[in-house]
């Protein structure tokens, strides 16, 4: 039942991020639709551990949707790709945008 | 230009697409809790694995993705679901938000420095290997 929870999780969160990056990064020059989803399943996940206890609700919430509304595989990608353009400065900038939104966004998540 | 198996790609957000979408992070989230309760008690280390794997994948899978004869499921089902799925970023927040400032840090930047050349390997052999422009 779990896993089940995971797996439909899981498929919510990699569409709501899929529906993100569609609508805000295609043909545009920052992945802004990647950026939101980021940041919005860091605060979500912020939210869902400081507010629902552990067990099956947690881990649909947590591993399942914030998990898979979130991506790291995308990000590595799309600063390689930033750096083979030449625009080395906005991999940089996609970088440390992540990261500081993401935390910020996890910080507030929690203390909501 | 044809696509291969003939037929038009549907829109991107088609049914169809949208399915193959969740499909894939479905088994992606799924593969990743797997994991995690596998090797319990080390959730900062398995999904640092998790994450510097799947970017290899995903850079090699980019690299192929450029290319014209790419068929139109693979970058939904495999590269948005299941890659985007099985990496996550939220919990690399939450454990760095844990370790406190000086652990997380290093947490993160673990992360940046493996994951992001991991990504540019798997795209340097997937391009190397077959050249854009060079067909199957």
């Amino acid at each position: 039942m779990t896993m089940l929870g995971v797996f439909l999780g899981g498929a919510l969160g990699a569409t709501l991020r899929y529906l993100l990056e569609t609508l805000f990064s295609a043909g545009r020059t920052f992945a802004w639709g990647m950026l939101a989803a980021n940041a919005l399943g860091s605060m979500a996940l912020g939210l869902v551990l400081a507010n629902v206890p552990p067990g099956p609700l947690q881990v649909f919430l947590g591993a399942g949707f914030c998990g898979a509304l979130t991506t790291f595989s995308s990000y590595s990608v799309a600063t390689v790709e930033f750096w083979r353009e030449g625009r080395c400065g906005m991999a940089g900038v996609h970088i440390v945008v992540h990261l500081a939104l993401g935390l910020a966004a996890f910080s507030l998540g929690v203390s909501v | 230009m044809p696509r291969p198996g003939g037929g038009r790609a549907p829109s991107a957000l088609s049914p169809v697409v949208l399915g193959l979408v969740a499909l894939g992070g479905g088994i992606g989230a799924v593969l990743r809790h797997a994991l995690t309760l596998a090797v319990a008690g080390h959730s900062v280390a398995v999904i640092l694995v998790i994450n510097i794997v799947g970017s290899g994948v995903l850079g090699g899978l980019s690299a192929r993705l450029a290319r014209p004869d790419a068929p139109f499921w693979l970058r939904p089902v495999f590269g948005v679901g299941l890659l985007g799925g099985f990496t996550t970023f939220s919990s690399v927040m939450a454990d760095a938000a844990a370790a406190g400032p000086a652990g997380g840090a290093v947490q993160i930047l673990v992360q940046v420095v493996t994951c992001v050349p991991a990504a540019a390997l798997g795209h340097g052999l997937v391009a190397r290997g077959k050249p854009v422009g060079e067909g199957r």
